[in-house]
């Protein structure tokens, strides 16, 4: 087990398995996460999103395998590892009794190696959060909103490289949780962000890459892009100067359903053996259509999803 | 081991753990309610010290306000902190839970340990803070109590807060097993209440009474309220809380890993394992250390009795053979005869290692049938079916008691009256310690270290001489020695202090055996064979105890007057005054008796002397006898002026010291003069303790008495102590309310 590596990237989870009682949670996952961007970690409740955070995290002791933080292995120097990120669990670690400067203090302090709470740090945080106006007061009479702020604000304590989110949005109105993922996109300005949710529109909105697990194990690693591609489409819509009937494309070979959304405009959907593109441009040149724009509709993301977890079953 | 960064971590963790706590209303509540209960109980004690005091009945009030076993403050507070200590350790795992926060710890740069440690250690700091408002309440008693004790509250203080630690300990490992603090409080209470019942009910299954009591917290907590701080006792409580700190540990691993529930159970029975190993090493008689901070030494032997025991050898039995049907039986059944054993023998087995004891229990009809006779039942029911009432009554197993023949045949029962008593066995030496029928019952170390010390040189043999009209040793009734010396239930009689008793007559030859033999006031002329054989037995060296009768002068003087030298002469009339027989004397005692020893009769100096119908002593001439007056009759009006009534005489015979002593009186020991009711308070028994003490050369009986306590008076008047309870009772803990009201409502505001 080496303990320090290569520093291209900022975390790297080397073949990680963890087993509760007697079925695996996890298995043989591997990931690695560059310096900047929202990484998003994504899959249905109970796939093994928050095993691999608290496995990163260090709350867990994996079974097996490795995690490397900014060079530190987990397991051989927990304490120089744990001090390299911040943590967002997902229930927001907080003392309701406790204000939020005296919280953030605590936490500051916990944290830090120093030992001295870094009173620019705090101010920092708590500016970044916008929970700054309400320095003194109970976190037990917060908001949901403010409390989760509250929670993101003790992780970016220090300025971590890595920060760590364990569904940050739930349970947020809407407002809230747009400016949440505001936020989020700020941080991974100059922060790596580990960031787990099981929504798509979250994934959609905030993150640069997308890893997806099901069942414990990675059934996607990619970006938006390439997820989105996943499947492969199924449907174009096609734009006529000239618009054929529907039987006209009906009876061409492959198409299975046709429907207009305008006189020039129709939607084609096709069984995915045949190359769509060329059939429809060379039926247009024989039959005058006057093809003027083709375009692949992309693939619904809930569709991707539900596809990768069907896959499998 | 521990880095100074990692306890600076330590030190953070137990910062906002102690933050945490202040800024919670179970704080201050918990403040209030333990100084309102703190207070009363003071109070009320203190009241009801002052009340006895005005009654003249004062005892040490240090140990009674503070170290009684039942109303005293420390041991009012354990119970008290039973059900406190919970209320605060109750959200101390389990809110990290409930609020999430357990994570954020994990994630953080700090060890599971690191965080345990710290919020303990907050814990701790608090409880410091309650045991601070006992210490005020103790320095307030040393205002008002004339020589307060401190160095023993001082144990008390330290054993309460080890006490209220391991309590905290137990509540630590509790919140990490759930978390819902209610559900914590309640569970901790519960197992502490049942730890603190647990030395009780435990003691019936007798595989598990010593493991049982070991685990009783409170039974530890005796020394130290006690004033006894002794190191297996400290260790205990470290210990037990690093057991429970650990098991916390384990339980906040065991989220982190993956273990079964066999593993997870392996590693708290290997805790438990060496916790139990270290707490027995540290119990073993190499190991310890103890500190008696009683001012008069007593929770530890005195030096008399150390000295005297220094050649007891390890491995002593102490076979306790108990007859159900005699007097206080529910004292000796198997929930609490430990109670007895540790507090009249454990300061032996400290010194000198454990001591095996074996309960065995019996059925016989006992002489003293005090607690017979008060049961009706026994006009119509058997001895045996009454013996299995009494042992079904007292949760003892029927089928293991010991019939009166077998009892008989095994421990020679009869030979005791059947009454319950100790059989102390060592070296092939067996000796018996009794209990009394006076309000203690128990033997003290009195009693204790000469039946011990009989095991190592053997018991005194003390002859009482017959045939010539003597008072008897054995016969009960007036005018006999019974009550002095052989009585068995009498806790001062010689029988209960290293003496053999047995009667002789001079028509033999005295045995080589006899250490000791008395002519208790023979009235009948001495035989010629008896003088020979008297004389003989003085030429031997050995002690002689001699008491004259007034009218029988002439017994005596020819027997021994050229012997011993000294003559009895007349009649002494009585000085005692108005109101009391014309023959009773009242002497004096000799300072020239102090050179010999008579420590007892010094210490109790104050009190009368009763002789009755004595005669005067007069040293007629030298026969190598060095003589010490003892005791002396003062007349005012009467010539002369002074008369000897008891002289000690003491000469050289083959390089060895012989004691001889004189008395003119054969009543001062009489039963109808030692329980003479006017004056009921008298020097008699400590006078015949000294004569035999000097008479056996020091061995026999041992003073293991003490100095009367002198924290005697308190200062504060009765009426003043209204004072202190609205004080203490109302307004302290009013302001913990109001500063924590205050405190919470300012923070809400914000």
């Amino acid at each position: 087990m080496k303990e320090t590596r290569a520093l291209e990237s900022i975390v790297k989870v080397e073949g990680l398995s963890h087993r509760y009682a007697k079925h695996w949670a996890v298995s043989n996952v591997n990931i690695e996460i560059p310096r900047t961007g929202v990484i998003g970690l994504l899959g249905a409740n109970g796939a093994g999103k928050s095993t691999i955070m608290n496995s990163i995290c260090g709350v867990i002791y994996p079974t097996r395998g490795d995690i490397w933080i900014d060079g530190h292995n987990i397991r051989v120097s927990p304490i120089e590892a744990k001090s390299k990120f911040g943590f967002l669990p997902q229930q927001a670690p907080l003392y309701p009794e406790l204000t939020i400067d005296e919280y953030l203090t605590y936490c500051s302090e916990i944290k830090g190696l120093t030992g001295e709470s870094d009173a620019s740090s705090i101010e920092h945080v708590k500016a970044r959060c916008g929970v700054d106006h309400l320095s003194s007061r109970l976190i037990g009479a917060l908001s949901g909103g403010y409390r989760q702020r509250v929670g993101i604000a003790q992780a970016l304590l220090h300025a971590p490289r890595f920060v760590v989110l364990d569904e940050p949005t739930n349970g947020l109105d809407p407002n809230q949780i747009s400016a949440v993922r505001k936020l989020i996109k700020e941080i991974a300005q100059e922060h790596a962000v580990l960031l787990s949710t099981h929504m798509l529109a979250e994934v959609e909105a905030v993150c640069d890459q997308i890893i997806m697990i099901d069942r414990g194990e990675i059934v996607f690693d990619g970006d938006l892009e390439s997820f989105s591609n996943v499947v492969r489409p199924n449907a174009l819509v096609a734009v006529f100067g000239n618009p054929p009937s529907d039987d006209g494309l009906l009876s061409l070979t492959g198409i299975d359903q046709v429907s207009f959304k305008s006189p020039s405009k129709v939607r084609i959907e096709f069984s995915p053996e045949v190359d769509m593109n060329k059939t429809l441009i060379e039926a247009s040149l024989e039959k005058c259509w006057d093809l003027r724009e083709i375009y692949f509709e992309r693939a619904r993301l809930d569709d991707v999803f539900a596809a990768l977890s069907i896959n499998r079953s | 081991m521990l880095g100074v960064k990692r306890m600076r971590k330590i030190g953070r963790i137990t910062k906002q753990e102690l933050r945490s706590i202040i800024v919670s209303p179970v704080a201050w509540v918990v403040f209030a309610l333990y100084t309102a209960y703190l207070s009363y109980i003071y109070s009320a004690e203190l009241a009801q010290l002052t009340q006895r005091q005005l009654a003249g009945l004062s005892w040490s009030f240090t140990h009674m306000l503070f170290g009684f076993p039942r109303r005293g403050v420390f041991q009012l507070l354990a119970n008290a902190l039973l059900l406190l200590v919970p209320l605060l350790t109750m959200g101390a795992i389990s809110r990290e839970r409930q609020n999430g926060t357990l994570k954020l710890l994990m994630a953080s740069p700090a060890t599971t340990y690191q965080i345990v440690l710290g919020k303990y250690f907050a814990i701790a700091v608090y409880l410091v803070a309650l045991m601070l408002i006992l210490v005020g309440f103790i320095i307030f008693s040393g205002f008002i109590i004339e020589n307060f004790e401190y160095a023993r509250v001082f144990s008390g203080v330290l054993g309460l807060y080890l006490l209220a630690c391991a309590y905290a300990a137990v509540g630590v490992f509790i919140s990490s097993l759930t978390h819902q603090q209610i559900v914590a409080a309640i569970a901790t209470m519960a197992l502490l209440g049942f730890f603190s019942i647990l030395g009780e009910i435990g003691q019936r299954i007798p595989v598990l009474s010593d493991a049982v009591l070991w685990l009783s917290m409170n039974w530890r907590f005796y020394y130290f309220r006690e004033g006894l701080i002794a190191s297996e006792d400290v260790a205990y409580y470290l210990l037990l809380i690093l057991m429970f700190l650990t098991f916390t540990y384990i339980v906040l691993e065991s989220g982190r890993i993956r273990e079964s529930g066999f593993q997870r159970l392996a590693k708290f029975l290997g805790v438990f394992a060496i916790v139990a190993t270290l707490g027995w090493v540290t119990s073993l008689a190499g190991f310890t250390a103890n500190a008696d901070l009683t001012r008069r030494a007593e929770m530890t032997l005195t030096p008399d009795s150390r000295e005297a025991l220094a050649g007891l050898t390890p491995g002593t039995d102490i076979f306790v053979l108990i007859n159900v049907l005699a007097r206080r039986v529910s004292e000796h059944k198997p929930s609490t005869r430990m109670v007895a054993r540790r507090r009249y023998f454990e300061p032996y087995e400290r010194e000198f290692g454990a001591f095996n004891f074996k309960y065995q229990y019996y059925y016989a009809e006992p002489e003293d049938r005090g607690a017979l006779d008060r049961n009706p039942g026994v006009s119509f029911m058997s001895l045996e079916d009454l013996a299995r009432q009494y042992a079904e009554l007292n949760r003892m197993d029927f089928s293991k008691i010991l019939s009166p023949e077998e009892a008989d045949a095994l421990y020679q029962t009869s030979l005791e009256g059947n009454s319950t008593f100790y059989l102390a066995q060592n070296n092939g030496e067996r000796a018996v310690i009794r209990v009394f029928n006076d309000p203690p019952y128990f033997p003290g170390e009195s009693q204790i270290s000469p039946a011990l010390r009989s095991l190592i040189d053997g018991p005194a043999h003390l002859a009482y001489v017959t045939g010539n009209d003597e008072r008897s040793a054995f016969h009960r009734g007036g005018k006999n020695h019974e009550v002095a010396i052989s009585n068995k239930l009498r806790r001062r009689a010689l029988i209960n202090h290293g003496f053999e008793i047995f009667e002789l007559s001079l028509s033999a030859p005295v045995p080589a055996s006899v250490d000791i033999l008395v002519l208790a006031g023979p009235t009948a002329e001495l035989a010629e064979e008896a003088v020979l054989n008297l004389r003989g037995y003085i030429a031997t060296g050995k002690s002689l105890l001699v008491m004259g009768e007034p009218g029988a002068e002439a017994v005596l003087n020819e027997a021994l007057s050229d012997v011993t030298g000294v003559r009895f002469e007349g009649f002494v009339a009585g000085n005692a005054g108005d109101g009391f027989p014309e023959e009773m004397v009242f002497p004096k005692l000799d300072e020239a008796a102090g050179r010999l020893g008579y420590e007892r009769s010094f210490r109790d100096f104050h009190l009368p002397l009763v002789m009755s119908g004595a005669v005067s002593l007069e040293a007629v001439g030298d026969t190598g006898f060095t003589v010490t007056p003892l005791v002396s009759a003062v007349h005012e009006a009467a010539e002369p002026a002074s008369a000897m009534l008891g002289v000690a005489l003491e000469r050289q015979v083959s390089g060895k010291v012989q004691r001889i002593v004189l008395i003119g009186d054969a009543d001062f020991m009489s039963t109808d003069v030692v329980r003479l009711a006017y004056p009921r308070v008298k020097m008699n028994s400590a006078f015949i303790h000294d004569v035999f003490d000097f008479l056996s050369g020091g061995v026999y009986p041992i003073d293991a008495s003490r100095p009367y306590p002198i924290d005697l008076k308190s200062r504060l008047d009765l009426a003043d102590i209204i004072y202190l309870r609205v004080l203490g009772f109302g307004v302290l803990p009013a302001v913990f309310i109001l500063l924590g009201g205050m405190l919470l409502l300012s923070r809400r505001r914000a």
